[in-house]
């Protein structure tokens, strides 16, 4: 009993870690309900089909969230991959890695869904200014924020950029970061283009950010891995990784709800000794 | 997996686990370790990204001759100084002229964004839809009215502000927990996908 | 204080700025249009030069910890130097799109070291989270129920596991966060904009005197 007190809070580390990983040798299968915001964001993004439009991503993702932000980015970008004539054009801003680290994405995409770079999809030049700044360039004047894309090439030269000038021209505009740059283009970018659908792709604690513009600036969002199996769900997509670490999440929120229920027990009976005392 | 990608794989874990022994036992030299190597990586690594955008946004239009990039230049590098104590005044002008730009961007659209948008929400629905939508729509609207009364300070919180404060306080209560609820989900996805590396990709184990 | 010293000149070019920024945005379609491009090219591109400053000041503090053998630190200094320099090398000598290229040693260093690091100091809160809930969220009145009871019924909503344990528990979490959440922070961004009105007045007229770098 003084060594489990002692030691209650690695106790508990290992609790936690076992939790997340022990439905990857144990799967649990659980089912996962489609919510109204994962099936909002997929007819939105579902519309586009057949329209010969294009789908603007905004990232800017640091790696310490990629491994949430994954999950939701690769759900989205497939599924732009799999509609027929949308093409897809992302634009990196402030946090440099993302740039590397959307490229891994895009590398086990592109290939098994036959898409070319410079003319199914596209990465413009990294902006590295903050993201108000970098929106609002975008904002002012899309065509002439951007001379090359991420390798250089002139945009003149590449064929996916020749009917996009200005915004107007995007049928979707998503904007992918993890939690606080969201209001910038609430801010920014909204005034300039309300009529512009936008989606949010953020992390499950970016929720905050997103919630009170959702219905109004933002058409739907996605955040949070449970959304992004939700959202594998609907097109059927092969790729099961969401899916199967939902498992694990259930079961550490199990946990953390174990935790919850008993601090407030062991507190609650301090309180009553508290008082019997005095 | 080969024994090249064990090795790289081997270096990753080295560093969660450096960081993992931070918290399981102390801070210690691995740990530390682990620190000085993200810190100084990350930083160089975003410096290389960015100076080698400044080919595109000022190397390339200078030869084409823009001379419009070369005032900001300036001033960027004017920011330099503040490691100098005798001219570190200076770095005031360049300061100035990227926090303004800043700041004015998002003055510009705050009205619409943080002020119409935000109230035409608790309004709107307060008119529309189901009896059940009208009684949400008007908790919604007394929470809204009573978190911005409760930042109010420029009067003591007694009387009706003081009961609209306590009322305040409720909502935010119940609200943060919900953001801890959001917040978990996020930082257990982060530490499974940290944990799956080390089983899968490194020990080889999934 | 000589006059250039003060604070008047920035805020002549701050007033200059906010007001070409403002009418542009309000007024578009003059000649203003054009300097309000010309300023936000300026952001990205002194965004970019000013890079260098997190850097810099990483080197000077390493560098000091070296000279003063800080103990348990200086060797850790020089591994941070020489990483430093190793990243900076690779990533200039090797070409424009190096960083984000396989192969490339400033690639090969972000892809299998840093990354994971900046993931893992994330991802330790992920325990801590569990150790607060334990300790630290304890409903002692009215106000810290309501905090436990929000944290409750989202974790449940949150974890598939919870609609098949009771179909009620998705949707108590669901109305939480659609409806005290959404509502809280519609009037936090209210506030926040407040806030921003201030701060922006409080600036124009001098008294926010760190944001132009005259600390006293």
């Amino acid at each position: 009993m003084a060594f489990a007190q002692k030691n209650i809070r690695r106790i508990i580390y290992i609790l936690c870690a076992i939790s997340l990983v022990i439905t990857f040798f144990l799967p649990l299968n659980l089912p996962i309900a489609i919510s109204d915001e994962t099936r909002k964001f997929y007819d939105t993004l579902e519309s586009l089909e057949g329209t010969g439009k294009a789908v603007l991503v905004i990232f800017t993702i640091p790696p310490a969230f990629w491994g949430e932000m994954y999950h939701t980015m690769f759900s989205a970008l497939q599924h732009i991959f799999l509609l027929k004539d949308v093409k897809l054009v992302l634009v990196p801003v402030f946090a440099a890695p993302g740039v590397g680290l959307v490229n891994s994405l895009l590398r086990e995409l592109y290939n098994p869904l036959n898409k070319t770079y410079g003319v199914d999809y596209v990465m413009l030049q990294f902006i590295p200014s903050m993201v108000g700044p970098a929106l609002a360039a975008m904002a002012d004047n899309f065509r002439a924020t951007f001379q090359t894309d991420i390798r250089g090439t002139p945009i003149d030269k590449l064929p996916i950029m020749e009917n996009i000038n200005t915004l107007d021209d995007f049928g979707v505009v998503i904007f992918a970061c993890p939690a606080k740059e969201h209001p910038s283009l609430a801010v920014v970018l909204y005034p300039r283009y309300p009529k512009m659908t936008y989606l949010a792709i953020c992390m499950a604690g970016g929720y905050m950010f997103i919630a009170p513009y959702l219905g109004n600036v933002y058409k739907a969002g996605l955040w949070g891995i449970t959304m992004a199996a939700e959202y594998q769900q609907l097109f059927g997509g092969p790729y099961t990784a969401a899916r199967q670490q939902c498992d694990g999440i259930s079961l550490y929120h199990i946990l953390g709800l174990l935790m919850l229920v008993l601090g407030n027990i062991i507190g609650f009976r301090e309180i009553v000794k508290k008082k019997g005392g005095s | 997996m080969d024994i090249f990608q064990f090795l790289t794989n081997t270096l990753g874990a080295a560093l969660i686990l450096g960081f993992l022994s931070l918290i399981f036992y102390r801070e210690n030299i691995w740990s530390r370790w682990a620190e000085y190597s993200v810190v100084g990586g990350i930083v160089a690594y975003n410096t290389v990204v960015t100076i080698w955008t400044l080919v595109d946004y000022v190397v390339n239009p200078l030869m084409a001759g823009d001379l419009m990039v070369i005032p900001p230049v300036i001033l960027g590098l004017l920011v330099y100084f503040q490691f100098s104590r005798k001219y570190r005044w200076i770095i005031g002008f360049p300061l100035a002229v990227m926090s303004t730009i800043g700041l004015a961007i998002s003055l510009a659209g705050v009205p619409l964004a943080n002020f119409i948008v935000m109230i035409r929400e608790t309004a709107i629905p307060l008119t529309s839809g189901t009896a059940l939508d009208i009684a949400n729509a008007v908790t919604m609207a007394v929470a809204v009215v009573t978190v911005v009364s409760y930042f109010t300070f420029t009067r003591e919180h007694t009387g009706v502000l003081g009961a609209s404060a306590k009322l305040a306080r409720y909502f935010m209560m119940l609200a943060f927990g919900a953001g801890v609820g959001m917040q978990l989900l996020s930082v257990c996805t982060s530490l499974q996908a940290v944990l799956q590396f080390l089983l899968r990709d490194w020990l080889g184990l999934l | 204080m000589a006059w250039y010293r003060s604070i008047y000149p920035l805020l002549v070019i701050a007033w200059a700025i906010v007001f070409i920024i403002l009418f542009s945005y309000y007024c578009p379609g003059t000649s203003f249009d054009i300097a309000y491009s010309i300023l936000v090219r300026w952001s990205i591109i002194m965004g970019s030069v000013v890079i260098a400053v997190g850097l810099i000041n990483i080197t000077i503090n390493s560098v000091r910890e070296v000279k003063k053998r800080a103990p348990g630190r200086w060797h850790l200094a020089i591994w941070q130097l020489l990483l430093i320099a190793i990243t900076l090398i690779s990533g200039f000598a090797q070409g424009k799109g190096s960083p984000t290229t396989p192969g490339t040693i400033i690639n090969w260093l972000f892809s299998n070291f840093y990354r994971y690091g900046d993931l893992a100091i994330f991802a330790l809160m992920g325990f801590w989270m569990l150790t607060a809930a334990f300790r630290a969220f304890r409903a002692r009145n009215l106000e810290t129920f309501l905090f436990v009871f929000g944290a409750f019924f989202t974790l449940l909503r949150n974890a598939p596991i919870g609609g098949l344990i009771w179909r009620g528990f998705p949707v108590i979490g669901q109305w939480l966060l659609s409806v005290p959440y959404i509502a809280v922070q519609r009037a936090l961004l209210i506030g926040i904009g407040v806030g921003i009105l201030t701060y922006a007045a409080r600036y124009f007229i001098g008294k926010e005197k760190a944001a132009f770098g005259r600390v006293e």
